[in-house]
């Protein structure tokens, strides 16, 4: 690795190696102050720092306030989110009304910020997690405000809405038809799991058979979030200003993020969906916005092919520490959220 | 391990989140802390009900196995039955007999599915193998809650 990329590696010098990254990009007429600087997660996925810049050119100053995403290569799902990819995907968002950041530069080349990264727009808003007291209580009294759920429901629309042909996104696969979207993606979580060198068990045998067997034809398809939930996205005055967390989407079947949006999982003691919006206000406004009518029962199928796709991380996660790969502690102890995933499939099967 | 170990699993547990952690100023670290003792719960708990699942899973094991076998014996000797039983699946579940682990059952459900859930007999198995196959996870939830 280049002296840059060992200096990038160390929190304190990545401010330094960002300001030369930085001023050759922007033609700055000297060096770009970077302040600010603020690490907000650690361990799971990609490291991410918040960090505003200012530098002076030809035209006059100028700060803007950035984000840097960083895949160190051991994170959860490493196979399943290229940070190359994300960048496209942004790229390919900015001319449509998903509210998304702008992303400005990919560097593959991890001797230049000390692992492949993203430089992105950072969007204003909080992000408060739904699976803490303080965070439902944000969502309950936004949802009483009335104006974020609207929003919400807005932007997963936006995500529906997208001529993704047009906007190039077709790069990311298309299923041929049929039922090749929902093989496809039992496809891939397959992989996932045998990757893990987790030894499974023989609920999952019994999922992936039922998954497979009950495959629903998907008829329209559409760029798809894959993860689409309060805390993947990032709200600004009651408004979602961005939909963070790039990492699954799909083009496939929209009623994959429709389930992930009604289920019982991504809400905690509330029958407000994703902790934020009622369940008629969204299905009114989203299938207005869309066009799209929602279909239960596919969203039933996705549910459990959520629990295939909940056990698969959790395998994931837990080999990751088990080979040596990671050391966050939080991931060891996934090897038993592989038992509850099981546990809610066998029970969503009906045993 | 014994039931020593259990306890001593167990008590470790508790001085790591009671005694340790709490100390810890640096919040990564802390939490790591914090999963540490979760862990240990989880790992005294796997040691204190090992030899009890291990019992009753092979018990679970041989009695299904017992089943497919009289399931398999009725539909060879059935003149109606649409389709012989297939030699995966036989084969299959004598594996499962052998190695007397629930592991084991997911070759069978393989061949349950290749064969056609749908099949009268297909069907009434997958649901023999489901009903060990909740005892199992719930015995397994012992220890993951």
């Amino acid at each position: 690795m280049s002296a840059a990329g060992a200096a990038a590696r160390d929190d304190a010098g990545l401010a330094g190696v960002l300001s030369d990254y930085l001023a050759e990009r922007l033609d700055a007429a000297g060096p770009v102050a970077i302040s600010g600087m603020e690490r907000i997660a650690v361990g799971w996925s990609h490291e991410t720092w918040l960090f505003d810049a200012a530098w002076s050119d030809d035209v006059g100053e100028h700060r803007q306030a950035l984000c840097l995403r960083r895949d160190p290569g051991n994170a959860l799902l490493r196979h399943e989110s290229d940070l190359g990819e994300q960048f496209q995907v942004l790229k390919c968002l900015e001319a449509t009304n998903v509210p998304a950041p702008r992303a400005f530069w990919y560097e593959p080349d991890p001797a230049v910020l000390g692992a492949p990264a993203i430089v992105m727009e950072r969007v204003p808003g909080e992000c408060p997690s739904p699976w803490r007291s303080a965070g439902r209580e944000y969502y309950a009294a936004a949802a009483e405000r009335g104006v974020l759920p609207a929003s919400f429901t807005d932007a997963l629309a936006a995500v529906h809405n997208v001529d993704w042909r047009a906007a190039g996104l077709d790069f990311l696969g298309v299923p041929s038809g049929g039922s090749d979207f929902a093989l496809r993606e039992i496809a891939k979580w397959e992989a996932l799991i045998d990757e893990s060198g987790h030894p499974g068990h023989p609920i999952l045998a019994d999922l992936i058979g039922w998954l497979r067997h009950h495959a629903p034809v998907t008829g329209q398809l559409t760029l798809v979030h894959g993860a689409y939930r309060t805390g993947n996205v990032l709200i600004h005055e009651d408004r979602v200003s961005a939909v963070l967390d790039w990492e699954l989407q799909v083009i496939g079947d929209p009623m994959y993020d429709v389930a992930y949006v009604l289920t019982e999982l991504n809400r905690e003691g509330t029958e407000l969906l994703s902790n934020v919006v009622p369940r008629h206000l969204f299905f009114e406004r989203y299938q207005q916005a869309t066009g799209i009518d929602i279909d239960e029962e596919r969203c039933a199928y996705y549910q459990l092919l959520y629990a295939m796709r909940s056990a698969a991380f959790w395998m994931s996660a837990a080999g990751l520490y088990a080979d040596g790969s990671n050391n966050d502690l939080r991931l060891a102890r996934t090897h038993w959220s592989v038992t509850v995933a099981l546990e809610r499939a066998a029970t969503e099967l009906g045993y | 391990m014994t039931a020593d170990d259990h306890e001593m699993l167990s008590r470790l547990a508790d001085t790591v989140r009671n005694q340790i952690a709490p100390e810890v100023d640096d919040e990564y670290a802390r939490t790591q802390a914090f999963m540490a003792s979760v862990i240990l719960q989880r790992l005294a708990k796997q040691v204190q009900f090992a030899d009890e699942h291990r019992a009753a899973e092979s018990a679970d094991v041989a009695a299904l196995a017992d089943q497919f076998d009289a399931a398999f014996a009725q539909a060879d000797a059935a003149a109606e039955t649409e389709a012989a039983v297939p030699a995966d699946l036989r084969d299959a579940v004598t594996r499962m007999r052998q190695r007397s682990s629930i592991a084991a059952a997911s070759e069978v459900i393989t061949a349950l599915y290749g064969w056609g859930p749908s099949h009268p007999v297909a069907s009434a198995a997958l649901a023999a193998v489901r009903g060990v196959l909740r005892r199992d996870i719930d015995r397994r939830m012992e220890i993951a809650q």
